[in-house]
């Protein structure tokens, strides 16, 4: 095992704030832009956030293909170069919970306005969630970018074999469908290496 | 002893952790139910460790098994039977459970996986598991109510093996799906499982936290299996933050509050369970007292039908409703979703469900729209229809135990029910009628709730599990109507049965309806009704709801009544004055209600097609227009659209009939396998506020179910939606069949992993970069000119 250290937690929605860029992107607004529905949706959207994470510290094995991180080998140039001279790296995931799916799913019944705007928050917040637990579980540490399989040719298939590894199935109950999407959808896993 | 008899005879002790244990022996990360082929001896030795230590359930070690995984699973299970068995040896006071976990995925609607496949699942697991001499199945560290029941009814179809569930609960008290353990105690002991508790997520201390709503309602054996606290790495090593006597100090604990079965999760070994057998072998055992309530559940909470009484939401049901009707025979969900949402906002504690309409399949229709309705509010549902067939439909996919409308006193309709009931649980409505009619007289009506009671008996169905509806007629044609049913509550609630109402009925041929109704319910609940079925927007029944409960002593310190008090606005004395934003400006502004309001106004002094053409129309473009030049942004096209909508919906009721729906239609589909449809949504948003009938077809479509749609609505352009590359495939075969099978249909394409460039490659017909791009697409189709 190659296991260095387990962290979990919640994030209080307090300690959530969003990017204004990151917003904006996700809104498909211009940098800055508000209006009282985005903040009338922003606000219950703080109601039913119950952002947890979990994962794993581990030492990497390294090949000239790809990386081992204990639940396989991974082939990806992507991560070969980000993780080059870590020995180590953080595993973790990250959910707002399944009661943002279910009102997301009452919104796009109710309004799709409302739907649309609260989702693209929602997105902005898990971002925000991990961004969050990187900085802190990075602490002490000199830590690369987080980076996510699916991204380049980091390949998604890896996706259940993670979330198995670091329990997010048991401890944040993320589930992974037929296509590999995550359940609740709003969920991010992430690859953190430490230099 | 067989193991249902031992559950109340004798302390029975799960055995602990097997993946951790496996993970330290091995050295290596592998899913525990691959070490059965691989290394046996080690799986061997831990189960004889555990036996060691005074376990008496051996726990089989097939958590992580199903066929979807493993196509080699019945070997996998064969092999993990046996080990346990060779564990045993000759002890006849040792079980062997099979090990029934989640599958990993989430069920439909939030997820993609049907109800009906995880019950598949878990059935073939079954199957094997009684095959190859399992004694139990224990369904474990389950943490959706749904998946939980699917796992149940496999266990209960295919097997006659004793059930024991544990779920996983969070420290908040909640399975992360929601439910929390009272939700959780009503369904399953309504599926009639043997014994019921919580596993896995943390230590014993939390789990002495939530164990006293188990040991308050559950009638059932409970059982703890903990983790040994959160794990931690110290030398190399992981360990757990719990060890074995500060566990076994509070496993005492829990045995002395009177958990019956006692056992570990991840992170204990023998050697916790060894210190546990040795605390509390010498406690005695608590025989479970049976709890005497009335309940019904939803995916997160139950409703007791204890003090205060239960409000039933009446608005779906096509009765007198023609826009629900029209609404079911279109297959319009949204419509129906938005009555129960709105409902639950007014107030309701359980949404009533009737889809029966000659012209639908009411079976098919009912187990769509509660597993919709289930996704849009965490209300129960009372199962509404005659037909017991389709109350089976949805009784079997309901998650959590419904409410069922209903039984009667007529033979037939109890030998229909009453099976239903045993097999998936539920409290169920019964009616005082039978053969002979509805009684006169009020203790005519009690004799016909007395047999509904014996013969429910017979089935293993308690009187907590009826609520009987002393049925009121029309007082119009039967002046002694409401005496009759205020004395047969009366006498039921004296009888110890609790009592419901369909309170609108005793109004029937009469105006004003609403002051007799009001008046009537205020009686009945004064006389002790338990809940009723209502219109949740009327003011006159919330004002008596609210007033006859505080009067009827079951609002403690009238604090419900002040709290409805301070909140209930005086009736207006008159209209409010118009004078808002015209209609025009209220859609530019995206202002549902005021585009509502200033379509009705505007309806006053121009015809529907006038107002479509010079309010609705020239309102669309200008934000349209706004919107291609970057000046305003989709937020705000989206609120125009949804205004847009508010304001069609009030003209299109005032246009001639035919005109009324648009010849223009499009299919739309997120394709199978993506259940993510927030792009298809706006696009259908806005192709409604352009006018188009759009046939939202919804999410995970089967391609099938598109070529389907396309022949039944004689509808030749369809639009398809993809968020994930991995779902692309889906969309090319979905394309490849609508143009091997309906060559005239045209499909365009869209979605976050979509280009022009892709969208050639699938053969699709176009590509809509965004929602605007799929109206103008929809605009060339039909060769509509705007502007």
């Amino acid at each position: 095992m190659n296991v260095l250290a387990y962290f979990d937690g919640a994030i209080p929605v307090q300690h959530l704030f969003l990017d204004e860029t990151e917003k904006a992107a996700r809104l498909s607004v211009k940098n800055g832009f508000e209006n009282a529905e985005i903040a009338a949706c922003d606000e219950k959207l703080r109601t039913v956030i119950d952002a947890r994470y979990t994962g794993v510290r581990v030492a990497i094995k390294h090949y000239e293909d790809g990386v081992d991180l204990g639940f396989g080998k991974i082939e990806s140039c992507v991560l070969v170069k980000n993780l080059a001279r870590c020995p180590e790296a953080f595993v973790f995931a990250v959910t707002l919970g399944h009661g943002v799916d279910r009102y997301l799913a009452r919104l796009g019944a109710a309004s799709p306005a409302a739907h649309f705007i609260t989702d693209a928050l929602a997105s902005a917040y898990a971002e925000a969630a991990c961004d969050l637990v990187s900085r802190k579980i990075a602490e002490g540490f000199s830590a690369r970018p987080r980076v996510s399989l699916g991204y380049g040719d980091m390949p998604l298939a890896a996706q259940p074999a993670l979330l198995a590894f670091i329990k997010a199935d048991k401890r944040l109950h993320i589930t992974i469908g037929e296509s590999l999407l995550m359940s609740p959808a709003k969920s991010i896993t992430a690859i953190m290496g430490v230099l | 002893m067989d193991f249902r008899t031992a559950l109340y005879q004798k302390r029975l002790y799960f055995d602990g952790g097997y993946g951790t244990l496996f993970e330290e022996m091995s050295g290596v990360f592998l899913p525990s139910e691959q070490q059965n082929l691989r290394a046996p001896e080690m799986v061997l030795s831990a189960h004889r460790a555990y036996l060691a230590a005074g376990c008496n359930i051996l726990t089989a070690n097939t958590f992580g098994i199903n066929r979807d995984k493993y196509p080699a699973y019945r070997e996998m299970i064969a092999a993990a039977l046996s080990l346990a068995k060779e564990a045993r040896g000759t002890r006849e006071d040792v079980y062997i459970a099979y090990d029934l976990g989640p599958t990993g995925r989430m069920l439909a609607p939030m997820g993609d996986l049907a109800f009906e496949d995880a019950v598949a699942l878990f059935a073939a697991n079954v199957r094997e598991a009684a095959a190859c001499g399992a004694d139990l199945i224990l369904i474990e560290t389950m943490n959706d109510c749904s998946e939980t029941k699917a796992a149940v009814l496999a266990a209960k179809e295919n097997s006659d093996l004793p059930i024991v569930v544990t779920n996983a609960y969070d420290e908040g008290g909640k399975l992360m799906t929601g439910a929390d353990p009272l939700a959780m105690i009503v369904m399953l002991e309504g599926l009639g499982v043997d014994a019921i508790g919580m596993n896995c997520s943390f230590g014993p201390d939390a789990m002495l936290r939530l164990v006293d709503t188990f040991l308050t309602y559950s009638s059932l054996p409970i059982v703890t299996n903990p983790n040994a606290g959160l794990p931690a790495v110290r030398e190399g090593k992981t360990v757990y933050l719990i060890d074995p006597d500060e566990f076994a100090a509070d496993m005492r604990k829990l045995a002395e509050k009177g958990v019956a079965v006692l056992g570990g999760c991840c992170g204990t070994t023998p050697a916790y369970l060894a210190k546990t057998v040795e605390e509390t072998q010498n406690i005695p055992l608590t025989v479970p007292r049976k709890k005497q309530f009335t309940a019904v559940s939803s995916y997160t909470h139950a409703v007791l039908f204890a003090d205060r009484p239960v409000r039933i939401g009446e608005r779906i049901n096509p009765t007198g409703k023609p826009k629900l009707r029209e609404a079911l025979k279109t297959g319009n969900l949204e419509y129906i979703l938005n009555e129960g949402i709105r409902q639950a906002d007014a107030g309701a504690d359980i949404l009533d469900c009737n889809v029966g309409l000659p012209e639908i399949d009411e079976g098919e229709t009912m187990e769509r729209v509660v597993t919709a309705l289930q996704s849009v509010t965490d209300l129960p549902i009372q199962i509404d229809s005659p037909s017991p067939d389709v109350l089976a439909r949805a009784m079997r996919v309901y998650c959590g135990k419904p409410l069922v409308n209903s039984v009667n006193g007529k033979k037939e309709s109890m030998e229909a029910v009453f099976p239903l009931i045993r097999r998936y649980g539920g409290t169920v409505i019964a009616l005082t009628i039978d053969e002979e009619g509805i009684p006169d007289s009020a203790a005519g009506r009690f004799a016909i709730a007395e047999k509904i009671a014996a013969k429910a008996a017979e089935y293993g169905i308690e009187k907590k599990d009826l609520i009987v509806d002393p049925l009121c007629l029309a007082v119009s044609s039967d002046g002694e109507s409401g005496k009759t049913v205020l004395e047969s509550i009366r006498l039921l609630h004296e009888g110890g049965y609790k009592t419901s109402l369909g309170v609108s009925n005793i109004s029937f041929g009469l105006p004003q309806r609403d002051l007799v109704n009001s008046a009537f319910f205020s009686a009945a609940l004064l006389a002790g009704l338990d809940c009723a079925i209502l219109n949740p927007f009327s003011e006159p029944m919330k004002n008596a709801y609210f007033a006859a409960t505080a009067l009827s002593g079951k609002d403690s310190g009238c604090a419900a009544y002040i709290a409805y008090a301070a909140n209930a606005a005086p009736a207006p004395a008159t209209q409010a004055p118009s004078g808002g934003p015209s209609l025009r400006a209220a859609i530019e502004a995206g202002l549902s209600g005021e585009a509502r309001r200033g379509a009705i106004e505007a309806l006053k002094n121009a015809s529907p097609l006038q107002v479509i053409d010079s309010e609705i129309v020239p309102a669309l473009a200008a934000v349209g227009e706004q919107f291609e030049k970057k000046t305003l942004f989709l937020p705000q096209l989206l609120m125009s659209a949804e205004a847009a909508s508010a304001a069609f919906g009030v003209v299109r009721e005032k246009l001639p009939k035919g005109q009324s729906e648009s010849e223009r239609g499009v299919i739309l589909a997120t394709v199978r396998g993506d259940i993510h449809d927030i792009g298809k949504n706006i696009v259908k948003v806005l192709l409604e506020s352009y006018g188009y009938t759009v046939f939202d077809l919804g999410k995970n479509v089967e391609p099938a179910a598109v070529l389907d749609a396309v022949r039944r609505h004689h509808c030749r352009f369809v639009g398809l939606s993809a968020l994930m590359t991995t779902t692309v495939p889906a969309m090319e075969e979905t394309v490849r069949l609508l143009h091997e099978s309906e060559p005239e249909t045209r499909v365009m394409v869209g979605g976050a992993v979509l280009n022009p460039e892709y969208a050639a490659m699938i053969h699709a017909d176009a590509y809509a970069p965004d929602a605007m791009g799929a109206v103008h697409l929809a605009d060339e189709f039909y060769g509509v000119r705007r502007g």
